[in-house]
């Protein structure tokens, strides 16, 4: 059933990509064309999701994800290709915004999404698509983003919200970059992490104290690769009493996780 | 999730390793039948029956799963690490330790 509902929209998605070709000025061709990148990439998205559904072997699950997280290139290239043909359309500013925050993994990933929002930023450093954009990217934090990442802080209009939401952003960012480095030599990684706690205290100082900055903060200074990991005290579900340090000079795995 | 650490724990029977949970179920009870069904041998911290709970506001967990690797001295070392990359960042840690063990034994 799902199929046979995506065979129907694919078809419709090709017709309004060939319109697209057709007219490549300006208007509504463009946006139709950028619609239909975003739509052949949630069907692709889609039919590995019931794939993963249907599958009970572990391997051939994490083959899926791989698959999964292997296809934001191919569309964010179609985003740049369109960003090409048409400069100064709208349409593009939110497509290259969409592709810098598709989901993905990999230095090929890293390129890619680095280039989609290196691209939008050098076309407009204020672009409204933006803020969306970051509002995203304080989730996720690659550290091929830094780059592009300083500039908007930099350069966002106050009372935009764009500064805020831009150096959360870019203090993600900073915080991988540099548990990357620690992970690769022990102690190091150290101006990332300087530069975030930087970015992250001086929006802190603005913000309520349930604030975000706040947060990111916190976990950057007690919640990161390197740092001691928080005892916890409690009980087991037999309602037995015990500590995390209980397992020192054990490797653990700490889960947080529910039966849903 | 469940077959996956299942697997990882019984690889490391006899490591120097824990699969610690912090369980944030609302009923104790029903979920101790999930435990022998899924055949769930590892410890869990009990967050007060709820995603809510004191531990996980004290990590700031905002997404479950929530996974963070410890070495043998507390230190954080590794998070987010799923499935395979779980498996690889165990592994790295167990062999820095034997490696260590190893250079203070000579």
């Amino acid at each position: 059933m799902i199929r046979l509902l995506l065979c129907g929209l694919a078809a419709a998605l090709l017709t309004a990509a060939a319109q697209a070709q057709d007219v490549p000025q300006t208007g509504p061709p463009v946006a139709a064309a950028v619609q239909a990148v975003k739509t052949d990439y949630q069907i692709a998205q889609q039919k590995l999701v019931v794939r993963y559904q249907q599958t009970k072997d572990e391997q051939a699950k994490e083959r899926i994800l791989d698959e999964y997280f292997g296809l934001a290139p191919a569309y964010v290239a179609r985003c740049l290709r369109l960003a090409q043909l048409h400069p100064g359309e709208p349409a593009v500013e939110s497509a290259l915004g969409w592709a810098a925050t598709l989901p993905g993994k990999g230095s090929e990933y890293d390129h890619a999404a680095a280039a989609a929002l290196t691209s939008l930023v050098r076309r407009n450093s204020q672009s409204p698509a933006l803020l969306g954009v970051m509002a995203q990217l304080q989730f996720g934090g690659s550290p091929a983003l830094i780059d592009p990442l300083r500039v908007v802080y930099a350069r966002a209009k106050p009372n935009s919200g764009l500064p805020e939401q831009a150096g959360l952003a870019l203090a993600q960012s900073l915080r991988r970059r540099y548990e990357k480095e620690w992970q690769a030599k022990k102690g190091s990684g150290l101006a990332d992490y300087e530069e975030a706690e930087k970015v992250l205290t001086a929006l802190a100082a603005k913000e309520p104290p349930t604030g975000r900055a706040r947060e990111i903060l916190f976990l950057l200074q007690h919640l990161s690769v390197g740092k001691p990991a928080p005892e916890i005290a409690a009980q087991d579900l037999d309602g037995v009493s015990f500590k995390l340090s209980d397992y020192r000079g054990k490797v653990v795995v700490l889960d947080f996780w529910g039966n849903w | 999730m469940y077959p996956h650490e299942r697997s990882l724990v019984k690889r490391l029977e006899g490591k120097p390793f824990a699969l610690i949970g912090v369980n944030s179920d609302k009923d104790r009870d029903a979920l101790k039948k999930v435990l022998a069904k899924e055949q769930i041998s590892w410890r869990s911290f009990w967050n007060g029956g709820s995603t809510q709970g004191p531990i996980s506001q004290a990590w700031r967990v905002r997404g479950w799963p929530t996974i963070y690797v410890i070495d043998a001295n507390g230190i954080i070392r590794y998070r987010d690490v799923r499935g395979r990359a779980m498996d690889e960042a165990v592994d790295t840690l167990l062999e820095e330790m034997r490696k260590e063990k190893g250079a203070a034994g000579s």
